[in-house]
């Protein structure tokens, strides 16, 4: 359950100690940096709340990366390897489902912290938020990069120069599923339900799938929406059973849409074909969806029975006791696209030239590039998005399997 | 018609939100102070029911299921004696405010602890963790309106313990004891009644109530979280006031109340508004009747 207002107090007294935490460690000597052969990177993902499920998968494949290049012996920089240093270490900070404390937490790595470049935000609200800020920071002369492996919502890191994404991008790709699906299944109508609290989900649907539909002829028969908190779906698989349509589209985060998927079910809603999206490639939609979400259909950017991958899930196994997700390969693919444009930055490392190296690193990261665990070759196009060719996958007997 | 269903629906699901006053209330009336702890008590106790079920694969097993309600209970009232050890106990001649703050304190230690477990346990997921039950997709249909079988196991187990509860607080010994140390904890003293006993006992019995209805309400919800006690919390707490504080037969009623208030709002409207339109019926009122729906205006504790 998400967590209501009378947990202001709870929250209170949680930020009240961070903020002694952060006192403490801001009035401690700073680390890092080439004298000590590091460099910093700041963390800042959700780690509690509605967005964990996307915020701790990309945590913890970024931690697995972070420590493969260590183990290598680390970055190239200035002709020396340094180490990359998780700050604040272990895990960086946790920006929960909160927007402010997203921010809060970005002024303090960028200001206190002092790190070379943050890579975080795990969901839409905070990276609009936070590329917003970033504007600000660059008029006040200290910008730095932040690069998101999670958030989606379209157009986003055109805010600001400063904002970098390697998220698996389903505008580029939701017209391919929907003729896919319309393909199989002949489907002529469709339906929708929206959590509109979260402006990922509005957004696709009015600037990519809509559009889409259209376009294939497909005709929107009801539009229902809720809000992540909602825990009743009764009124919303209701209007879309009545409507009867043959495809429907669940556009929300995990929670909701498993538990908008089982009222679904109990109440008899069976269209031709459910359509999901990224938010429905976690591994708590496998576990908590059960019965109820086997069938649906959507769109990844990996195979996850490709051979390639075998080693990165074992680690990731071995390590968090979890199934590796989208959103923990793109966190393993982010930092090894950050270690191309450091060692090509030709930054020098130093709390001197902490400024001038981020403007550096900026211009070394528009041009990096890697191979991702997947196989697949990426780099950022001029949007700073890196587009993916995708995978149309559903769930079947508890697992994302690539469709026939 | 759907809003028929609401209605039966909610009166459901608001015998298990009776179930959270009357535990919030039953510590209110002999301590005169508010347990805070009372929402993380039945978020506990919820996990140890899911961690039960999904141990012994709790999906298709109305055994299992009856196994993750009596681990559900029996860790609630452990930890309930424990809180009141920790929280109540030390602080007996200290400030009013001062158990809020401990109980408070340990429903935030609580909540990072479970934090950390559904982190780190496998069976468990960050965020929320699923309660599997044979109960998920059983309904019944009265006409068009359908029901869901967990509301009606809720309601039936519910209503069994408030009965019982009933007939233990006005039948029995410990229930006089318990009414007399809740009217005059000092005279209650002066007359014998070993009021230190009827305080753990009313914690572990408040307690275990908690953990019934961690367990009714993970297996109506499917899955259980860290943070699903801050809003029961909120929900027992409506319900007090509402009552009038102390009042067991109100927390009963306006427990229904609310919860057909709630799925209707829910259901309706949206639950972005579930807990503006509480508060506005509570403020209502409190300024018609200030001492809540079920307490008599002259009531007073020494």
């Amino acid at each position: 359950m998400k967590t209501t207002r009378l947990s202001w107090f709870f929250r209170g007294i949680r930020r009240s100690a961070a903020a002694v935490t952060l006192l403490a460690a801001a009035s401690a000597p700073a680390l890092g940096f080439q004298s000590e052969g590091t460099v910093r990177i700041g963390l800042l993902e959700s780690q509690t709340g509605t967005f964990a499920p996307f915020g701790l998968p990309g945590l913890w494949g970024s931690l697995i990366a972070i420590d493969e290049i260590n183990a290598a012996g680390g970055v190239m920089i200035d002709g020396r390897k340094v180490r990359l240093a998780v700050t604040p270490n272990p895990n960086g900070y946790d920006s929960g489902a909160d927007t402010a404390q997203a921010i809060l937490l970005l002024k303090r790595l960028q200001a206190e912290n002092q790190v070379l470049m943050i890579k975080g935000l795990s969901f839409s609200n905070a990276g609009t938020a936070v590329f917003n800020y970033l504007n600000e920071l660059e008029k006040e002369g200290n910008p730095i990069v932040v690069h998101s492996s999670a958030v989606g919502a379209p157009g986003l890191s055109q805010i600001s120069k400063w904002g970098f994404r390697n998220t698996f991008s389903e505008v580029d790709i939701v017209g391919g599923v929907a003729a896919a699906v319309q393909k199989r299944t002949g489907a002529k109508t469709a339906a929708f339900f929206i959590t509109k609290d979260n402006p990922y989900f509005p957004s696709i649907a009015e600037k990519a799938i809509f559009p889409a539909l259209k376009g294939l002829g497909i005709e929107v028969k009801v539009v229902t929406d809720a809000v992540t908190s909602d825990r009743d779906f009764t009124r919303q698989v209701d209007q879309i059973r009545a409507a009867n349509p043959d495809l429907v589209y669940v556009l929300a985060t995990t929670l909701p849409a498993i538990n908008f998927m089982k009222e679904a079910k109990r109440r008899g809603l069976k269209p031709k074909a459910y359509i999901g999206g990224i938010s429905q490639l976690t591994v708590e939609t496998l576990k908590s969806g059960g019965d109820a979400v086997e069938g649906m259909i959507m769109a990844g950017s990996y195979d996850s029975a490709s051979p390639a991958l075998k080693k990165f899930a074992d680690e990731y196994q071995k390590r968090f006791k979890q199934d590796i997700s989208l959103f923990a390969v793109n966190g393993h693919e982010a930092v090894y696209l950050i270690k191309d444009a450091l060692e090509r930055s030709g930054v020098k490392n130093t709390p001197e030239t902490l400024a001038e190296d981020r403007r550096k690193f900026r211009d070394a990261f528009t041009k990096s590039s890697t191979t991702s665990v997947t196989g697949e070759k990426i780099g950022f196009n001029a949007d700073r998005e890196t587009p993916k060719a995708g995978v149309l996958l559903h769930i079947k007997d508890g697992q994302f399997v690539a469709l026939p | 018609m759907i809003f028929f269903e609401y209605l039966i629906n909610g009166l459901l699901f608001g015998a298990t939100y009776s179930l959270v006053a009357i535990g919030f209330t039953l510590i209110f009336g002999v301590l005169n102070r508010l347990n805070i702890a009372h929402g993380a008590t039945i978020m506990v106790a919820a996990f140890a029911g899911a961690y039960v079920s999904l141990r012994l694969g709790g999906k298709d097993s109305y055994y299992v299921l009856a196994m993750a309600f009596f681990i559900a209970v029996v860790s609630g009232a452990l930890l309930g004696i424990l809180v009141r050890a920790v929280a109540f106990a030390p602080l007996r001649n200290a400030s009013p405010l001062a158990p809020f703050v401990t109980s408070a304190a340990v429903t935030v230690i609580l909540e990072e602890v479970f934090v950390l477990i559904s982190r780190r346990v496998p069976l468990f997921s960050p965020e929320f963790s699923q309660f599997p039950s044979p109960l998920e997709n059983l309904v019944f249909f009265v006409g068009p309106v359908l029901i869901r079988g967990a509301y009606v196991v809720n309601f039936i187990i519910a209503v069994l313990l408030m009965v019982s509860l009933h007939w233990w607080i006005t039948q029995t010994r410990m229930g006089r004891a318990i009414r007399s140390v809740e009217e005059n904890p000092t005279m209650a003293w002066l007359l014998g009644i070993n009021v230190r006993r009827v305080e753990v006992t009313v914690f572990a019995v408040a307690s275990a109530i908690a953990g019934a209805v961690g367990c009714l309400i993970g297996v109506a919800m499917g899955t259980v979280g860290p943070f699903m006690g801050a809003n029961l919390l909120l929900t027992g707490f409506v319900i007090l006031v509402l009552a009038g504080l102390g009042s067991l037969r109100g927390a009963m009623v306006c427990g229904l109340i609310v919860g057909v208030i709630e799925m209707t709002i829910v259901g309706m409207v949206s639950a972005s508004m579930k807990e503006a339109v509480l508060f506005i019926i509570l403020f209502a009122v409190l300024i018609v009747r200030p001492q809540g729906l079920f307490s008599d205006p002259e009531a007073k504790r020494d």
